[in-house]
């Protein structure tokens, strides 16, 4: 066949056989440019996919192991001092007022991340015209609940009246759901 | 050529278009050639014998020889230019060769002393091999187109019989044909059982043609076959494309398949996960606290003229966040005195609790000058509640 075929085209006339080419040429070119774009494009989300399916992997192995660690956290939390998303919003206001600060507001929304048997809250809080000793109570009373509340973020303001702060607070707190 | 390319593809090649020229147009003449010639050397020697034998100049001949390399003699055949006719000549530009009709039978192996019989339609030429298994003399003879069939006859006998007894004769009922199984090493013809092979450096030299226009044939043939290569090299590209998209249909279905393992899995492992990232946010809300108000008191120093800070300089803002460093406090100041900031910065450098501290200037105008300060302290230099909280407003 490909002898019947070398004939064919040797009998050809010059500009018949260059105009064969380069319509070979130009399928060959446009097909090939086709190609190992889709085969990179291929190539590269299999080499995701297997990066997935490895990390995948390694999370089903580590299941138990997490689990297992998971439930030891939990075993060493007391059920009764965590604080749901409702209750972070009503004690931090109350530690702050019990510690002398007043002007106690929440910023933005409660934030929640709920997984197996965990769930963390997280409320930010803004504090106006907040003097240097009530600061220190609160800030105290928060660290005493560690680690059923803890600070995200603090930032402090002083403006020029060096007296008076303004205090941003963010606080998670810690839930045992199950 | 479009009616149906797969019968014409499957139908193999034709043979090469040959142009066999009456026999009796040609004179031969058998030459020598020195031993261990080149086929260079042997060209340059039968021209130059030819020249010698021939009463007409070589250009006004069309002449071609047959020899093969190791051989002490060549075979030269040669017609006078003008016995062919404008017409003739051109139809040759279409042949891939042009030679007498014997010339085709010259690459025979037939035994030594055998006699080929050839007939033509106004002759019949006898090619004798000589001991050496090579064809050594050629004879034609005229018949005239008048002459009965009895005439021809005896006219044979005659011509065998002079040709020398005891010999074999094979008689040809046709003139030789090229075969379709040649390739570009090797030109074949078939008459009868009697098979004629040449390798292309010989079948080329008994070319009759202008040399020199078979000079350019050749060069315009290497060209095409160069063309053909290459058009074979892109049509067999284009096959392994065509073979590479099958395996990619493959492969995607391979693909498709991980893809849905992965979707299927995800449930399970993001459930896995978000255990495995909570589990250590709240053990780090035990063991890894944000301690602004520590690391501040670090800053400052621990009595109520807060010591280690120069009175010049003032705390407009102080920030710890876990997203930027558990470690990290970042403080925006402004200053009476620059000069002090960089004092201030050595004296936290050469604290045993911080790892780095950088200061830089916002705006600076006169003895005024705002800065922003970063502290980085050494994991686990600081514990809560470890020392007296900042005794009064930095």
């Amino acid at each position: 066949m490909i002898r019947r075929a070398r004939a064919f085209f040797l009998s050809r006339a010059l500009r018949e056989k260059f105009l064969l080419l380069a319509f070979i040429g130009i399928g060959l070119l446009w097909w090939a440019s086709e190609y190992s774009r889709r085969a990179a494009a291929f190539w590269s989300a299999q080499r995701a996919t297997t990066v997935q399916l490895t990390e995948q992997a390694q999370w089903i192995r580590e299941r138990a192991a997490i689990e297992a660690t998971a439930q030891k956290t939990a075993g060493r939390l007391d059920r009764g001092r965590t604080l749901n998303g409702n209750q972070l919003v009503t004690t931090v206001p109350r530690l702050a007022t019990d510690a002398g600060l007043k002007n106690v507001q929440t910023f933005g929304g409660l934030e929640n991340t709920r997984t197996g048997q965990f769930a963390v809250h997280s409320q930010e809080f803004v504090i106006r015209n907040v003097d240097w000793e009530p600061l220190l109570k609160f800030y105290e009373a928060l660290q005493q609940r560690s680690p059923y509340i803890a600070i995200e973020r603090f930032v402090l303001q002083t403006p020029n009246n060096a007296a008076q702060h303004t205090l941003n607070v963010k606080v998670t707190s810690v839930e045992i759901v199950q | 050529m479009c009616a149906s390319p797969l019968r014409l593809l499957r139908s193999g090649p034709p043979p090469p278009r040959a142009a066999l020229l009456p026999d009796a147009q040609f004179f031969t003449r058998r030459v020598a050639v020195a031993p261990g010639a080149t086929p260079a050397e042997a060209a340059s020697q039968i021209e130059l014998a030819l020249e010698a034998l021939s009463p007409f100049p070589l250009t006004q001949l069309y002449y071609g020889w047959f020899w093969q390399p190791g051989q002490g003699h060549a075979l030269v055949f040669a017609a006078y230019r003008r016995r062919f006719t404008t017409e003739q000549t051109n139809a040759w530009a279409e042949a891939e060769i042009v030679l007498p009709a014997f010339a085709a039978l010259l690459g025979a192996a037939l035994p030594p002393a055998a006699t080929v019989l050839l007939p033509g339609t106004d002759s019949l030429t006898a090619v004798q091999w000589g001991e050496g298994g090579e064809p050594t003399r050629v004879e034609t003879l005229a018949l005239a187109p008048e002459a009965g069939e009895e005439e021809r006859a005896r006219r044979r006998e005659e011509f065998v019989r002079g040709l020398g007894g005891d010999q074999t004769v094979i008689e040809l009922a046709d003139t030789p044909a090229a075969d379709a199984s040649f390739t570009d090493h090797e030109l074949t013809f078939r008459s009868g059982d009697v098979v004629s092979r040449f390798p292309a450096s010989v079948a080329a030299a008994m070319d009759v043609r202008d040399k020199a226009e078979l000079a350019l044939r050749r060069g315009a043939r290497r060209r095409d076959i160069l063309l053909w290569r290459i058009a074979l090299g892109a049509v067999a590209a284009l096959l392994l494309l065509g073979i590479g998209e099958v395996a990619l249909i493959g492969a995607r279905a391979w693909q498709n398949v991980r893809l849905r393992q992965v979707a299927a899995q995800k449930p399970v492992v993001d459930r896995i996960a978000g255990i495995h990232t909570l589990t250590n946010r709240i053990e780090d809300f035990a063991t890894k606290r944000l301690l602004p108000l520590e690391m501040l008191t670090q800053l400052v120093g621990f009595s109520q003229d807060l010591e280690r800070k120069p009175a010049e300089i003032l705390f407009t803002r102080v920030a710890a966040d876990q997203a930027a460093g558990l470690n990290t406090l970042t403080i925006e100041a402004r200053t009476t005195n620059p000069a002090q900031v960089n004092a201030y910065e050595a004296t936290l450098r050469a604290l045993p609790t911080v790892l780095s501290a950088d200061a830089k200037f916002g705006q600076v105008g006169g003895d005024r000058a705002t800065f922003t300060l970063t502290v980085v302290f050494k994991p686990d230099a600081l514990k809560p509640n470890a020392a007296a909280p900042v005794a009064k407003a930095p």
